[in-house]
C-alpha cells in the first residue's frame, strides 16, 4: 500500500534543496565576477538575476524547517532528481538572456548537457559568446561532475550525506565520513585544476603561440571539459581548434583521470597501489578499451580515410578515448564522424555506451557493471558446462575480494539493461523524425551515456520532441535511473498514496 | 586494532607524493595506450 | 592561309584552358560544401572566403594557425542584430607568419574579425600533421577590416536580479530573526 507523502517530508525535501541551491548561488559569484574583470555587463546583469532566483530559492528551502534532518532513502532521491531538474532550469537564465539560444528550451538544453557532463549543444554563434559565459558553460561541467551534493556536503557537516551521495550515483565511500570523501574528492580536483591547468596553458602559449591570457582561458575551459569528461569547448570547432597532438596529449590525461573512479584515485594516492591493476574494474576497462579501439581503428583503415601510421593512431586513440572516457571532445567535424560508418561506428557507439568507471564524471553504463555481468554470464556457462560437482568461483577482486551474490549480479544487468532501453528509446525518437538509423543510434547513445560527441543530429533546428527526449536521456543517464524511479513513485505515492 | 602497530600521521609531503605518483601513472596509462595505438595501427595499414 | 588560322586558334586556346581553369580554382568554395565533401577537395588549392575568429597561434616555425569561418556571422554579427543562424561553420587554417603582419585581431565577443579571402592546399588528413585537415595559405587578401562591436547593459535584468537578491536577503534575516 503506498503512503501518501505529509508535510514533513516536503519540508525536509524543501530543507535539502534549499542548501543546495545556496551552494550554487555561492558558484554564481564566480562567472559574475569575471564577467566584471571583462566588463561584459550584458551577462554580468543575467548572472545576477540567476544568483538572485538561486539564494531566492536556496532561502525559501531553509525556511522550510522539518523537525528533523534526518534524510530517508526516499527523501535523498527525491532531492537529487530535483535539483537536476531546476539547476538546469535556473542556471540556464542566462544562456537565454544572451541572444545566442534560440529561445528558453534550447538554454535549458545546454546547462542539463552541462550539468551532465554530456557536451552536446544547442548554442549558436559560439565564437562570438562572451568569456564569462563561455565559463558558466564549462563551470557547470565542474559543477556536475563533482557533484553539487558533494560540494553541499563538503560544505554542511550534518545529516543527509550517504543518501544524498548514492543519489548522485556515488558508491565510492573512500573515507570514513561521507564528508571527509567529499573533502577527498575536491582535493583530487584542486590538485588536477592547478597542474591542468598550468600544463595546457603551457602548452597554448609556448606550443601553440596564444598570447598568456587566452592561453589561461583556453586551458581553463579545456580542463574543465576534460577533467570531467564534460565535451563542452570554447571554440565551434572543439579540440580540432588546437591542431595539435601535444595538446590533445594533455587533453587525454585529463579525460582518463576524469573517468576513473575516486576510490582508485584514492588508491594511487594514499596507497595500496598494486591492488589496483588486478581490479576487475580497471581490467574490465582496459579490456573494452583496447576491443573497441582496435575495431575502430580497423574500420578507419579499411574505409580509406587515414592512411598514415601516426594519422590513424592519433584520430583513432583520441576519438574512441573521447567516447569511451565519455568527454566527447572532437578533432574532426560532426559531418565527418557522421561518415565513420560499419567497424569504426561500431566501435565508437559501443565505447560510448560501455563508458567509465563508477563515481567518476564519466557516463555509460560503466565498467564495473559491465565487468560483473560478464562476470556471472561466464559463470553461469561454467555452471551449465562443468560437471555437477564441480565448484564454479562466485567472487570478484574489487579492492579485496567480494562475493558476486545474484542480487549483485541482477543489480547490475538491471541497469545495463536500462541504458540499452533509454539508448533505444531516442534512437527510436529520432528514427522517427526521419533521421537515418546510424546517425540516430550514435546521437542517443551519446546523449544517454553522457558523451557528447555529435554527428549533426543535434541542432537548434532539430523538433522539440527530440531535444526533449535527448534531454530526459541526460537526466536519467546521468542519475542512473535509481534516483529518477523515486521520484517518479514519491509523485504517485502523493496522487494515489492513502 | 591490535597488532597494526601506531597510526601514521599522513603529512603534507606523503599527499604530495602521492599525488605526483598519481599523475606520473596517469601519464603512463596516456602514452602506453597510445603506443598500443601506433602499434595496432602499424599492423593494421600492412594488412589492409 | 587556313593552316596558320587553325594553328593560332590552337595557340590561343593552349594558353586560354589554363586560364579558365585557374579561375574555376579562383572561384569560392563555401566551407559547408567543403566540409560536405573535404576528400574531393583533397591536394587542390582553392579559395575560401569568411572571417579569421579565435586566436592567432604564432607557432616556432613561422607559421601562424587561426579559425576561418564564413557563416552568416561574419557579416551580421548577433549583438548587432543580425539572425541566429545556427552553429559556426569553421576550418582551421595556416598562413606563413608574414601573411599575418598587421591583420586585426581575430573575432571573438564585441569584436568581428577581419574577413579575408585566402588562397591555397586544402590538406585533407594530412599524413604529415598526423591526419589533420586544414587550409595551407599562400596568398591573403583583407576584404574588410576587422570591427569593434557594442553590447551595453541589460538595466532592466540587472534591477529584477537586484531586487530578487535583496528580497533574499531580507527573508533570510527575518528567519534568522524567527529562531
Amino acid at each position: 500500500m503506498l503512503i501518501k507523502p505529509i508535510g514533513e517530508d516536503f519540508r525536509i525535501i524543501g530543507y535539502y534543496l534549499g542548501r543546495i541551491f545556496l551552494v550554487v548561488a555561492a558558484a554564481s559569484l564566480l562567472p559574475m565576477a569575471w564577467a566584471v574583470a571583462g566588463r561584459e555587463w550584458h551577462p554580468f546583469a543575467s548572472f545576477v538575476l540567476m544568483a538572485g532566483l538561486f539564494a531566492l530559492l536556496g532561502v525559501l528551502g531553509l525556511r522550510a524547517r522539518p523537525e528533523t534532518d534526518r534524510l530517508e532513502w526516499g527523501h535523498g532521491m527525491v532531492v537529487v532528481a530535483l535539483t537536476w531538474v531546476i539547476v538546469p532550469v535556473i542556471g540556464a537564465v542566462p544562456f537565454a538572456l544572451s541572444g545566442h539560444w534560440a529561445n528558453p528550451l534550447d538554454a535549458v538544453f545546454d546547462a542539463l548537457s552541462g550539468l551532465s557532463t554530456t557536451g552536446l549543444a544547442l548554442v549558436q554563434d559560439l565564437d562570438h559568446l562572451a568569456p564569462s559565459l563561455n565559463f558558466w558553460r564549462h563551470l557547470l561541467h565542474f559543477l556536475g561532475g563533482q557533484g553539487i551534493i558533494v560540494a553541499a556536503l563538503s560544505l554542511f557537516a550534518r545529516g543527509g550525506g550517504i543518501t544524498l551521495y548514492h543519489g548522485e550515483a556515488r558508491d565510492d565511500r573512500i573515507l570514513p565520513s561521507v564528508t571527509s570523501t567529499a573533502r577527498f574528492i575536491w582535493a583530487v580536483a584542486a590538485v588536477h585544476l592547478i597542474v591542468g591547468v598550468a600544463a595546457l596553458g603551457l602548452v597554448a602559449n609556448l606550443v601553440l603561440g596564444f598570447t598568456p591570457i587566452r592561453s589561461l582561458f583556453h586551458g581553463l575551459m579545456i580542463f574543465f571539459a576534460g577533467f570531467d569528461t564534460g565535451g563542452f569547448a570554447p571554440q565551434s570547432t572543439s579540440l580540432g581548434y588546437y591542431h595539435s597532438a601535444i595538446f590533445e596529449g594533455a587533453t587525454a590525461v585529463l579525460m582518463v583521470a576524469g573517468a576513473m573512479s575516486f576510490g582508485l584515485h584514492f588508491a594511487l594516492w594514499r596507497g595500496p597501489r598494486r591492488a589496483i591493476f588486478a581490479n576487475l574494474e580497471t581490467k574490465t576497462i582496459l579490456g573494452t578499451f583496447g576491443f573497441t579501439m582496435i575495431l575502430t581503428l580497423v574500420g578507419l583503415a579499411v574505409g580509406g580515410l587515414y592512411t598514415s601510421v601516426v594519422g590513424l593512431s592519433r584520430q583513432g586513440f583520441f576519438q574512441v578515448l573521447s567516447a569511451h572516457t565519455g568527454t566527447g571532445f572532437a578533432t574532426i567535424p560532426s559531418a565527418e564522424l557522421a561518415g565513420w560508418g560499419g567497424l569504426a561506428f561500431g566501435g565508437m557507439a559501443i565505447a560510448m555506451a560501455l563508458g567509465g568507471m563508477g563515481s567518476s564524471t564519466a557516463g555509460g553504463v560503466k565498467a564495473l557493471r559491465v565487468g560483473i555481468t560478464v562476470k556471472a554470464i561466464t559463470n553461469q556457462v561454467k555452471a551449465v558446462l562443468l560437471p555437477e560437482a564441480a565448484v564454479v568461483g562466485t567472487s570478484y577482486y574489487q579492492s579485496g575480494r567480494r562475493n558476486l551474490t545474484t542480487e549483485l549480479a541482477q543489480s547490475a544487468m538491471t541497469v545495463s539493461l536500462l541504458y540499452v532501453a533509454l539508448f533505444f528509446l531516442g534512437a527510436g525518437v529520432g528514427i522517427a523524425y526521419g533521421v537515418p538509423l546510424q546517425e540516430a543510434l550514435f546521437e542517443s547513445v551519446s546523449a544517454g551515456a553522457s558523451v557528447g560527441l555529435s554527428v549533426g543530429v543535434t541542432d537548434a533546428a532539430m523538433p522539440v520532441l527530440l531535444k526533449m527526449t535527448y534531454m530526459f536521456q541526460m537526466w536519467a543517464g546521468r542519475l542512473e535511473f535509481v534516483a529518477i524511479f523515486a521520484l517518479l513513485g514519491f509523485l504517485y505515492a502523493w496522487v494515489r498514496g492513502k | 586494532m591490535i597488532g597494526q602497530g601506531p597510526k601514521r600521521h599522513r603529512g603534507l609531503a606523503d599527499d604530495a607524493r602521492g599525488g605526483l605518483i598519481t599523475f606520473l601513472i596517469e601519464i603512463a596509462i596516456v602514452a602506453a595506450l597510445a603506443l598500443v595505438a601506433l602499434l595496432v595501427s602499424a599492423v593494421i595499414l600492412l594488412l589492409v | 592561309m587556313r593552316f596558320v588560322l587553325t594553328a593560332l586558334v590552337f595557340v590561343a586556346l593552349v594558353v586560354a584552358v589554363p586560364g579558365i581553369a585557374t579561375a574555376q580554382d579562383d572561384a569560392v568554395v563555401p566551407l559547408d560544401a567543403l566540409l560536405a565533401q573535404p576528400e574531393t577537395y583533397s591536394g587542390r588549392t582553392i579559395t575560401i572566403e569568411g572571417e579569421l575568429v579565435g586566436d592567432y597561434g604564432f607557432r616556432s616555425d613561422g607559421t601562424m594557425w587561426t579559425q576561418l569561418n564564413d557563416d552568416s556571422y561574419a557579416r551580421d554579427a548577433l549583438v548587432d542584430g543580425g539572425p541566429r543562424t545556427g552553429g559556426n561553420t569553421g576550418v582551421g587554417v595556416r598562413m606563413p607568419d608574414a601573411l599575418a603582419e598587421g591583420l586585426d585581431g581575430p573575432g571573438g565577443y564585441r569584436l568581428e574579425g577581419p574577413l579575408v579571402r585566402a588562397t591555397g592546399i586544402w590538406k585533407y588528413h594530412d599524413p604529415d600533421r598526423g591526419g589533420e585537415s586544414y587550409l595551407d595559405i599562400s596568398s591573403l587578401d583583407v576584404v574588410e577590416v576587422g570591427r569593434q562591436l557594442e553590447e551595453g547593459p541589460d538595466w532592466i535584468v540587472l534591477a529584477a536580479g537586484i531586487v530578487v537578491l535583496a528580497f533574499s536577503l531580507g527573508l533570510w534575516l527575518a528567519g534568522r530573526r524567527e529562531v
